[in-house]
């Protein structure tokens, strides 16, 4: 029906992107918790080199993956799904996700999957949002948990400072904002922070590499990250930063970064500002990337954690985010809640009389 | 109701990876639903949401200018719909709700074509036109 629409007006054949290339499935590439890069395909492929002789990891790369963060608990246990499991899962996102539903973001595409339960509605409380026609098609592999490290798959718990940071976020933005201070830093345009796990929502990267940096560039909110590669020290503890301090080096065909020095304000995956980020990145296959990322963050989680998304290559470019020029959300959400405000004022007024 | 909603999403917004933009039930209102059909005057394309400006005539004559509110254009431009495929005069109806501070904005969670088809809509899987390229399409071999 909409493809009818969409030839109608004549720009389908030209402009049509892939957006998921359509690779082989993950089987069998889902590590042992806390391994490393054990896969089968890292052993039988060697990346391509760059003209540096660095392993090459140029490219745009996807995280479509409808793996969620944390193993559900009906999945309790259970670590890799059969071929015929995953297949069954992406039938049946095929068939509960038409493009009628609302917008299922994040976890919730592989949730309702599971559950089966049809009619997807928002958790928006009580408004929505737009129809899932906006999102990306999730891409689904035998994984349960992007999570590899606690093993079962499941962050570990909170510290009493980790608990209290999360409930006074929850408070914050559980109630009509008095300033913009009071929104997520996404809501911003600020930054979507990193690491970022997050799937599905403009989750792409573009890495390049020349001989003494890598810079990855992320969709959301055109964020760069600059990393040297020649093993200078971290800048001084007292240089705070929104993507923290990178220096990145090479193991084997691996490229670790480590990441320390983010702001009290930055977003690190739900952590803070001292935690330390270890992230790597291999490529397995021409169209794979493996990200892995240790959080180890003591102020938040009671041991460190560790996650892994299976990147695939796109041939799609990197839009410019622009958000903050466009970002009129942001002022509706602070309008709203003056306009709140007044009327809870005058009802007040009213009834006094 | 609404409220325990709201807070269980505030709990688990806290707990995962940052997905989406921003919360539309903090922009605008789930007791002010809109029912509005009228043409469209202008696509704005950008991020962090797209914004389709209408035209509501009303029964007297007169005309509200209204903005609905999308999500981000870069996924639409991705599946090949650019601010050039809903052109200027489409008559378009909209069912969503109304901003928080009672102007003429709303989230356009329906878009509908005066035939009934849906505007953003259509797809196999989870949200790719029918164009062959998509594996887990229906009869694609």
């Amino acid at each position: 029906m909409s493809h009818r629409f969409l030839a109608s007006y004549g720009l389908l054949a030209a402009l049509l992107a892939v957006v998921l290339l359509a690779v082989a499935p993950l089987a069998g590439q889902a590590p042992p918790a806390g391994a490393r890069n054990t896969s089968g395909s890292a052993k039988n492929w060697t990346p391509p080199r760059t003209v540096d002789g660095q392993p090459d990891i140029q490219g745009v790369w996807a995280n479509n993956v409808a793996t969620p963060l944390e193993r559900p608990q009906a999945l309790a246990g259970k670590q890799v799904l059969s071929d015929a499991e995953v297949a069954a899962l992406q039938e049946t996102a095929r068939q509960l996700f038409d493009g009628e539903t609302d917008a299922a973001f994040g976890d919730s595409v592989f949730e309702t999957v599971l559950q089966k339960a049809k009619g997807f509605t928002s958790r928006d409380a009580g408004t929505g949002n737009y129809n899932h026609f906006w999102l990306v098609e999730r891409n689904f592999d035998n994984r349960t948990s992007l999570v590899t490290d606690p093993p079962d798959g499941r962050l570990p718990q909170l510290t009493p400072e980790g608990q209290k940071k999360r409930e006074a976020a929850r408070i914050r933005r559980g109630r009509p904002a008095i300033g913009p201070e009071d929104r997520g830093l996404g809501e911003r345009c600020i930054s979507f922070g990193s690491p970022r796990l997050g799937a599905g929502y403009n989750s792409y990267y573009h890495i390049l590499q020349s001989a003494g940096y890598v810079a990855i560039v992320m969709e959301t909110i055109h964020d760069a990250r600059i990393i040297p590669l020649d093993g200078r020290p971290h800048v001084g503890k007292n240089i705070r930063q929104w993507l923290g301090d990178s220096r990145g080096h090479w193991e084997g065909n691996t490229l670790v970064v480590d990441t320390i020095n983010y702001s009290s304000k930055s977003d690190v995956a739900g952590g803070g500002e001292n935690a330390h980020v270890t992230e790597r990145f291999t490529r397995i296959s021409a169209d794979t990337l493996q990200y892995e990322v240790t959080v180890n963050d003591p102020a938040t989680w009671t041991k460190p954690w560790t996650a892994m998304v299976p990147m695939r290559r796109s041939q799609d470019k990197v839009f410019e985010f622009a958000c903050h020029e466009g970002n009129a959300g942001l002022h509706g959400i602070l309008a709203g809640a003056r306009a709140q405000e007044k009327a809870a004022e005058e009802a007040a007024k009213k009834s006094s009389r | 109701m609404r409220k325990l909603a709201f807070v269980a999403v505030g709990l688990l917004l806290a707990a995962r990876p940052l997905v989406a933009h921003h919360a539309f039930s903090a922009e605008f209102d789930a007791n002010k639903p809109i029912q509005l059909t009228g043409t469209v005057t202008k696509m704005e394309w950008i991020n962090p949401h797209a914004w389709i400006h209408i035209d509501v005539k009303k029964p007297d004559g007169t005309v509200e200018k209204w903005m609905i509110e999308g999500g981000t254009p870069n996924t639409l431009l991705r599946r090949g719909f650019t601010k050039n495929s809903l052109t200027v005069g489409t008559e378009i109806k909209v069912d969503g709700y109304q901003a928080k501070d009672g102007s003429m904005r709303g989230n356009g969670r329906d878009l509908t074509l005066p035939d009934g088809r849906k505007l953003f809509m259509g797809s196999s899987g989870t949200g790719a036109p029918r164009d062959g390229k998509d594996a887990t399409e229906p009869g694609k071999k």
